[in-house]
Protein backbone atom coordinates (compact mmCIF):
# COMPACT_ATOMS: atom_id res chain seq x y z
CA UNK A 1 0.00 0.00 0.00
CA UNK A 2 1.30 3.45 -0.83
CA UNK A 3 2.15 5.48 2.22
CA UNK A 4 -0.02 8.50 2.90
CA UNK A 5 2.66 11.11 2.51
CA UNK A 6 1.84 14.58 1.29
CA UNK A 7 3.53 17.90 1.62
CA UNK A 8 1.32 20.38 3.33
CA UNK A 9 0.81 23.11 0.77
CA UNK A 10 -0.74 25.52 3.20
CA UNK A 11 2.56 26.26 4.90
CA UNK A 12 5.59 26.32 2.58
CA UNK A 13 8.67 25.21 4.45
CA UNK A 14 10.54 28.36 3.55
CA UNK A 15 8.01 30.46 5.44
CA UNK A 16 7.68 28.31 8.50
CA UNK A 17 8.49 29.19 12.07
CA UNK A 18 11.89 30.63 11.37
CA UNK A 19 11.53 34.03 12.98
CA UNK A 20 13.39 33.40 16.26
CA UNK A 21 16.34 31.92 14.43
CA UNK A 22 16.62 34.20 11.43
CA UNK A 23 19.46 36.30 12.74
CA UNK A 24 21.35 33.21 13.82
CA UNK A 25 20.92 31.51 10.47
CA UNK A 26 22.63 34.45 8.79
CA UNK A 27 25.73 33.99 10.89
CA UNK A 28 25.64 30.75 12.84
CA UNK A 29 29.17 31.18 14.16
CA UNK A 30 28.22 34.20 16.24
CA UNK A 31 26.96 33.19 19.65
CA UNK A 32 24.41 34.91 21.81
CA UNK A 33 24.78 34.96 25.59
CA UNK A 34 22.06 35.80 28.08
CA UNK A 35 24.00 36.02 31.32
CA UNK A 36 22.50 36.09 34.78
CA UNK A 37 24.14 36.35 38.17
CA UNK A 38 22.60 35.77 41.56
CA UNK A 39 22.92 37.67 44.81
CA UNK A 40 23.57 41.18 43.61
CA UNK A 41 23.60 42.80 47.04
CA UNK A 42 24.88 46.11 48.30
CA UNK A 43 28.01 45.62 50.44
CA UNK A 44 28.75 42.26 48.86
CA UNK A 45 31.62 41.93 46.36
CA UNK A 46 31.30 40.88 42.76
CA UNK A 47 30.51 44.01 40.81
CA UNK A 48 34.17 44.62 40.08
CA UNK A 49 34.21 41.38 38.08
CA UNK A 50 31.28 42.56 36.00
CA UNK A 51 33.18 45.76 35.30
CA UNK A 52 36.09 43.66 34.08
CA UNK A 53 33.69 41.81 31.80
CA UNK A 54 32.43 45.14 30.51
CA UNK A 55 35.98 46.25 29.82
CA UNK A 56 36.72 43.04 27.94
CA UNK A 57 33.39 42.89 26.11
CA UNK A 58 32.19 46.45 25.41
CA UNK A 59 28.72 45.16 24.51
CA UNK A 60 28.43 43.06 27.66
CA UNK A 61 25.12 43.15 29.46
CA UNK A 62 23.61 40.95 32.12
CA UNK A 63 20.65 40.31 34.36
CA UNK A 64 21.27 40.43 38.10
CA UNK A 65 18.99 38.56 40.47
CA UNK A 66 18.70 40.89 43.41
CA UNK A 67 17.07 40.51 46.81
CA UNK A 68 14.79 43.48 47.41
CA UNK A 69 16.45 44.30 50.67
CA UNK A 70 18.76 42.53 53.00
CA UNK A 71 17.51 43.31 56.46
CA UNK A 72 20.77 42.15 57.95
CA UNK A 73 22.44 45.14 56.32
CA UNK A 74 20.39 47.68 58.20
CA UNK A 75 22.92 49.07 60.59
CA UNK A 76 24.08 52.50 61.54
CA UNK A 77 26.62 52.33 58.74
CA UNK A 78 24.30 50.95 56.07
CA UNK A 79 21.11 52.94 56.04
CA UNK A 80 18.10 53.03 53.79
CA UNK A 81 19.47 56.23 52.28
CA UNK A 82 22.70 54.48 51.40
CA UNK A 83 20.66 51.74 49.76
CA UNK A 84 18.93 54.36 47.66
CA UNK A 85 22.28 55.89 46.72
CA UNK A 86 23.52 52.48 45.69
CA UNK A 87 20.42 51.96 43.59
CA UNK A 88 21.04 55.27 41.84
CA UNK A 89 24.52 54.08 40.89
CA UNK A 90 23.11 50.80 39.62
CA UNK A 91 20.53 52.63 37.54
CA UNK A 92 23.25 54.51 35.71
CA UNK A 93 24.50 51.23 34.24
CA UNK A 94 22.35 50.62 31.18
CA UNK A 95 24.00 47.26 30.67
CA UNK A 96 22.42 45.91 33.85
CA UNK A 97 18.94 44.54 34.24
CA UNK A 98 17.56 43.68 37.67
CA UNK A 99 15.32 40.70 38.50
CA UNK A 100 13.85 39.85 41.90
CA UNK A 101 15.60 37.22 44.00
CA UNK A 102 13.29 37.10 47.00
CA UNK A 103 12.70 39.78 49.58
CA UNK A 104 15.62 39.36 51.95
CA UNK A 105 17.20 36.17 50.62
CA UNK A 106 16.24 34.35 53.80
CA UNK A 107 16.15 30.59 53.84
CA UNK A 108 12.62 29.37 53.13
CA UNK A 109 11.03 32.77 52.65
CA UNK A 110 9.35 31.59 49.46
CA UNK A 111 8.27 28.31 51.05
CA UNK A 112 5.47 30.27 52.69
CA UNK A 113 2.11 28.72 51.78
CA UNK A 114 -0.30 31.45 52.85
CA UNK A 115 -1.12 33.28 49.66
CA UNK A 116 -2.07 36.50 51.41
CA UNK A 117 1.38 36.67 52.99
CA UNK A 118 3.03 35.82 49.70
CA UNK A 119 1.13 38.66 48.05
CA UNK A 120 2.50 41.01 50.70
CA UNK A 121 6.07 39.79 50.17
CA UNK A 122 5.94 40.04 46.40
CA UNK A 123 4.19 43.41 46.42
CA UNK A 124 6.84 44.68 48.84
CA UNK A 125 9.59 43.57 46.46
CA UNK A 126 7.86 45.31 43.59
CA UNK A 127 7.35 48.46 45.65
CA UNK A 128 11.02 48.65 46.61
CA UNK A 129 12.22 48.04 43.05
CA UNK A 130 9.82 50.68 41.77
CA UNK A 131 10.76 53.20 44.46
CA UNK A 132 14.44 53.00 43.65
CA UNK A 133 13.56 52.97 39.95
CA UNK A 134 15.44 49.82 39.08
CA UNK A 135 15.31 48.67 35.47
CA UNK A 136 13.69 45.41 36.58
CA UNK A 137 11.86 42.54 34.98
CA UNK A 138 9.24 40.07 36.14
CA UNK A 139 11.48 37.04 36.19
CA UNK A 140 11.63 35.66 39.72
CA UNK A 141 14.28 33.41 41.15
CA UNK A 142 13.60 32.06 44.63
CA UNK A 143 16.48 32.18 47.10
CA UNK A 144 18.11 28.72 47.24
CA UNK A 145 15.61 27.70 44.51
CA UNK A 146 13.14 27.02 47.33
CA UNK A 147 9.56 27.86 46.46
CA UNK A 148 6.09 26.64 47.41
CA UNK A 149 3.30 25.82 45.00
CA UNK A 150 1.33 28.73 46.40
CA UNK A 151 4.21 31.12 45.74
CA UNK A 152 4.35 29.90 42.14
CA UNK A 153 0.62 30.53 41.87
CA UNK A 154 0.91 34.07 43.20
CA UNK A 155 3.83 34.82 40.90
CA UNK A 156 1.96 33.44 37.92
CA UNK A 157 -1.10 35.53 38.76
CA UNK A 158 1.13 38.59 38.88
CA UNK A 159 2.63 37.85 35.46
CA UNK A 160 6.01 36.46 36.43
CA UNK A 161 8.29 33.95 34.76
CA UNK A 162 10.00 31.64 37.25
CA UNK A 163 13.73 30.99 36.91
CA UNK A 164 14.40 27.39 37.89
CA UNK A 165 17.46 25.25 38.47
CA UNK A 166 18.73 23.34 35.45
CA UNK A 167 20.21 20.73 37.78
CA UNK A 168 16.96 20.17 39.62
CA UNK A 169 14.24 21.48 37.35
CA UNK A 170 11.14 21.38 39.52
CA UNK A 171 7.87 23.18 39.06
CA UNK A 172 4.53 22.62 40.72
CA UNK A 173 2.32 24.72 38.44
CA UNK A 174 2.26 25.71 34.80
CA UNK A 175 3.99 29.04 35.44
CA UNK A 176 6.26 30.07 32.53
CA UNK A 177 9.87 29.16 33.25
CA UNK A 178 13.39 30.28 32.45
CA UNK A 179 16.11 27.65 32.76
CA UNK A 180 19.81 28.42 32.38
CA UNK A 181 21.80 26.06 30.19
CA UNK A 182 25.35 26.94 31.17
CA UNK A 183 26.92 27.33 34.57
CA UNK A 184 29.94 29.61 34.26
CA UNK A 185 32.27 27.13 35.93
CA UNK A 186 31.76 24.78 32.96
CA UNK A 187 33.61 25.02 29.63
CA UNK A 188 32.18 27.76 27.44
CA UNK A 189 29.62 26.11 25.14
CA UNK A 190 29.73 26.50 21.39
CA UNK A 191 25.93 26.30 21.23
CA UNK A 192 24.37 29.28 19.39
CA UNK A 193 22.25 30.66 22.23
CA UNK A 194 23.67 30.29 25.71
CA UNK A 195 21.80 31.08 28.91
CA UNK A 196 24.65 31.49 31.34
CA UNK A 197 24.30 31.51 35.09
CA UNK A 198 26.59 32.27 37.98
CA UNK A 199 26.84 34.10 41.28
CA UNK A 200 28.30 37.49 42.07
CA UNK A 201 30.61 35.99 44.63
CA UNK A 202 31.54 32.64 46.18
CA UNK A 203 29.83 29.29 45.40
CA UNK A 204 31.11 26.98 42.66
CA UNK A 205 30.15 29.43 39.96
CA UNK A 206 31.00 32.72 41.59
CA UNK A 207 32.45 35.43 39.41
CA UNK A 208 35.48 35.63 41.71
CA UNK A 209 36.59 32.16 40.66
CA UNK A 210 35.03 31.95 37.19
CA UNK A 211 36.04 35.25 35.62
CA UNK A 212 38.95 33.67 33.71
CA UNK A 213 36.51 31.17 32.22
CA UNK A 214 34.06 33.92 31.33
CA UNK A 215 36.81 35.72 29.43
CA UNK A 216 37.00 32.71 27.10
CA UNK A 217 33.64 33.69 25.60
CA UNK A 218 34.31 34.56 21.95
CA UNK A 219 34.81 38.29 21.61
CA UNK A 220 32.37 38.59 18.71
CA UNK A 221 29.53 37.25 20.84
CA UNK A 222 26.31 39.12 21.32
CA UNK A 223 25.04 39.71 24.84
CA UNK A 224 21.38 40.04 25.67
CA UNK A 225 19.32 40.48 28.80
CA UNK A 226 17.20 37.61 30.09
CA UNK A 227 14.17 39.74 29.18
CA UNK A 228 15.42 39.90 25.58
CA UNK A 229 15.91 36.16 25.53
CA UNK A 230 12.36 35.60 26.73
CA UNK A 231 11.00 38.03 24.21
CA UNK A 232 12.93 36.98 21.13
CA UNK A 233 14.38 33.50 21.63
CA UNK A 234 12.18 31.45 23.98
CA UNK B 1 -1.99 17.55 28.67
CA UNK B 2 1.62 16.73 29.46
CA UNK B 3 2.51 17.09 33.12
CA UNK B 4 4.42 20.42 33.40
CA UNK B 5 7.09 18.83 35.57
CA UNK B 6 7.74 16.10 33.00
CA UNK B 7 7.76 18.64 30.18
CA UNK B 8 10.34 20.76 32.02
CA UNK B 9 12.57 17.75 32.63
CA UNK B 10 12.32 16.69 28.99
CA UNK B 11 13.06 20.23 27.83
CA UNK B 12 16.13 20.51 30.05
CA UNK B 13 17.39 17.17 28.75
CA UNK B 14 16.69 18.23 25.16
CA UNK B 15 18.50 21.53 25.58
CA UNK B 16 21.53 19.89 27.17
CA UNK B 17 21.54 17.29 24.38
CA UNK B 18 21.25 20.04 21.78
CA UNK B 19 24.25 21.76 23.33
CA UNK B 20 26.19 18.52 23.35
CA UNK B 21 25.43 17.65 19.72
CA UNK B 22 25.64 21.31 18.60
CA UNK B 23 24.23 20.57 15.19
CA UNK B 24 24.44 23.32 12.63
CA UNK B 25 23.40 23.31 8.99
CA UNK B 26 21.66 19.98 9.52
CA UNK B 27 18.23 18.64 8.71
CA UNK B 28 15.99 18.10 11.71
CA UNK B 29 12.56 16.48 11.77
CA UNK B 30 10.13 16.51 14.65
CA UNK B 31 7.34 13.98 14.67
CA UNK B 32 4.03 14.18 16.49
CA UNK B 33 3.30 17.84 16.95
CA UNK B 34 -0.23 17.64 18.32
CA UNK B 35 -0.99 18.49 21.92
CA UNK B 36 0.01 21.23 24.28
CA UNK B 37 2.98 23.49 23.81
CA UNK B 38 2.84 22.68 20.12
CA UNK B 39 3.66 22.78 17.35
CA UNK B 40 6.62 21.31 19.01
CA UNK B 41 8.37 22.09 22.21
CA UNK B 42 11.45 20.29 20.97
CA UNK B 43 12.74 21.65 17.68
CA UNK B 44 13.36 25.06 19.22
CA UNK B 45 16.38 23.57 20.94
CA UNK B 46 17.73 22.04 17.75
CA UNK B 47 16.31 24.41 15.15
CA UNK B 48 18.92 27.12 15.46
CA UNK B 49 21.02 27.19 12.34
CA UNK B 50 19.37 24.05 11.05
CA UNK B 51 16.74 23.25 8.48
CA UNK B 52 13.86 21.68 10.28
CA UNK B 53 10.47 20.24 9.46
CA UNK B 54 7.55 18.76 11.31
CA UNK B 55 5.59 15.60 10.61
CA UNK B 56 2.22 14.49 11.88
CA UNK B 57 -0.36 12.10 10.51
CA UNK B 58 -3.12 14.56 11.22
CA UNK B 59 -3.21 17.51 8.80
CA UNK B 60 -5.20 19.60 11.27
CA UNK B 61 -1.98 20.42 13.15
CA UNK B 62 -0.53 21.84 9.92
CA UNK B 63 2.73 19.91 9.89
CA UNK B 64 5.16 20.33 7.03
CA UNK B 65 4.73 16.67 6.17
CA UNK B 66 1.52 14.71 6.64
CA UNK B 67 2.47 11.07 7.12
CA UNK B 68 2.22 8.05 9.36
CA UNK B 69 5.58 7.42 11.02
CA UNK B 70 5.02 3.67 10.76
CA UNK B 71 5.34 4.01 7.00
CA UNK B 72 6.28 7.56 6.13
CA UNK B 73 7.38 7.15 2.54
CA UNK B 74 10.27 9.53 3.24
CA UNK B 75 13.64 8.69 1.68
CA UNK B 76 16.11 6.76 3.82
CA UNK B 77 18.73 8.78 5.71
CA UNK B 78 16.91 12.00 4.93
CA UNK B 79 17.36 13.77 8.29
CA UNK B 80 20.38 14.23 10.53
CA UNK B 81 18.20 14.21 13.63
CA UNK B 82 14.66 12.95 14.15
CA UNK B 83 12.85 13.88 17.36
CA UNK B 84 9.72 12.22 18.66
CA UNK B 85 8.70 12.89 22.26
CA UNK B 86 5.59 11.98 24.24
CA UNK B 87 4.21 10.14 21.25
CA UNK B 88 5.51 6.57 21.06
CA UNK B 89 3.00 5.29 23.61
CA UNK B 90 0.23 6.41 21.26
CA UNK B 91 1.47 4.39 18.28
CA UNK B 92 -0.02 0.92 18.03
CA UNK B 93 2.74 -0.56 15.86
CA UNK B 94 5.63 0.89 17.86
CA UNK B 95 8.14 -1.56 16.38
CA UNK B 96 7.32 -0.36 12.88
CA UNK B 97 7.67 3.23 14.08
CA UNK B 98 11.10 2.58 15.63
CA UNK B 99 12.29 0.83 12.47
CA UNK B 100 11.06 3.74 10.39
CA UNK B 101 12.87 6.20 12.65
CA UNK B 102 16.05 4.21 12.15
CA UNK B 103 15.53 4.18 8.40
CA UNK B 104 14.84 7.89 7.87
CA UNK B 105 17.57 9.26 10.13
CA UNK B 106 21.09 9.68 8.93
CA UNK B 107 22.54 9.73 12.42
CA UNK B 108 20.47 10.64 15.49
CA UNK B 109 17.05 9.90 16.89
CA UNK B 110 15.61 11.26 20.11
CA UNK B 111 12.67 9.27 21.38
CA UNK B 112 11.01 8.78 24.74
CA UNK B 113 8.36 6.65 26.37
CA UNK B 114 6.66 6.59 29.76
CA UNK B 115 6.63 3.89 32.40
CA UNK B 116 3.95 3.56 35.09
CA UNK B 117 2.41 6.85 34.03
CA UNK B 118 -1.39 7.22 34.25
CA UNK B 119 -3.39 6.55 31.11
CA UNK B 120 -3.80 9.74 29.12
CA UNK B 121 -5.88 8.84 26.10
CA UNK B 122 -8.92 10.81 25.09
CA UNK B 123 -11.27 9.23 27.64
CA UNK B 124 -14.28 11.13 26.35
CA UNK B 125 -14.00 9.10 23.20
CA UNK B 126 -14.58 5.92 25.14
CA UNK B 127 -17.65 7.34 26.79
CA UNK B 128 -19.19 8.96 23.77
CA UNK B 129 -17.76 6.76 21.03
CA UNK B 130 -16.34 9.79 19.29
CA UNK B 131 -13.84 9.39 16.45
CA UNK B 132 -10.37 8.56 17.70
CA UNK B 133 -8.05 11.50 18.28
CA UNK B 134 -5.28 9.51 19.89
CA UNK B 135 -5.16 6.53 22.13
CA UNK B 136 -2.76 5.50 24.84
CA UNK B 137 -1.40 1.98 24.30
CA UNK B 138 2.03 1.31 25.75
CA UNK B 139 4.43 1.59 28.66
CA UNK B 140 8.03 0.35 28.64
CA UNK B 141 10.63 -0.17 31.30
CA UNK B 142 14.00 1.41 30.48
CA UNK B 143 15.37 -2.10 29.86
CA UNK B 144 12.60 -2.96 27.41
CA UNK B 145 13.02 0.40 25.70
CA UNK B 146 16.75 -0.15 25.33
CA UNK B 147 16.16 -3.58 23.82
CA UNK B 148 13.52 -2.29 21.40
CA UNK B 149 15.88 0.43 20.20
CA UNK B 150 18.67 -2.08 19.70
CA UNK B 151 16.33 -4.35 17.77
CA UNK B 152 15.39 -1.39 15.58
CA UNK B 153 19.09 -1.19 14.65
CA UNK B 154 20.56 1.56 16.77
CA UNK B 155 24.11 0.89 17.86
CA UNK B 156 24.62 3.60 20.44
CA UNK B 157 21.81 4.29 22.88
CA UNK B 158 21.95 6.68 25.82
CA UNK B 159 18.83 6.50 28.00
CA UNK B 160 17.94 8.78 30.86
CA UNK B 161 15.17 7.51 33.13
CA UNK B 162 13.65 10.25 35.23
CA UNK B 163 10.18 11.03 36.50
CA UNK B 164 8.93 7.68 35.17
CA UNK B 165 9.98 8.55 31.64
CA UNK B 166 12.76 7.10 29.51
CA UNK B 167 14.27 9.46 26.99
CA UNK B 168 16.92 8.19 24.62
CA UNK B 169 19.50 9.67 22.33
CA UNK B 170 20.10 7.00 19.70
CA UNK B 171 22.88 6.97 17.16
CA UNK B 172 23.10 4.93 14.01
Amino acid sequence: MMPMTTLNNQRPTSQLKTTPFQNLQNNTSKQTFAMDFDDFIMTRPGFEYLEKMKEHFPDFKCTLFTPAFNLKLLTKQVTVDKFKDWAKLVNKQDWIEIAPHGFSHSRGEMLETRKERLEIIIKAIEAIFNQVEFNWIKVFKAPFWEISKEAEEVLKERGYTLAIDRNNPKIQTDIPTYVFNWSIDEPVPTYPTVKGHGHMHLTNNGLDSCLPNMLKIPTNSEFIFVSEYLKNYA
Amino acid sequence: MIDPQLRIEINVWLEQTAMKLNLSGKRVLEIGIAGDEKPSGSYRFFGKGNEWQTLDKNSKWSPDIVADICNSGLPSNSFDLVIITQSLEHIWDYKAALSELYRITKKYVIVDCPFMVPMHQDTMRVINNKPLEWDDYWRFTPAAFDRLLKEAGFEKIDIQFKNLNSIALCEK
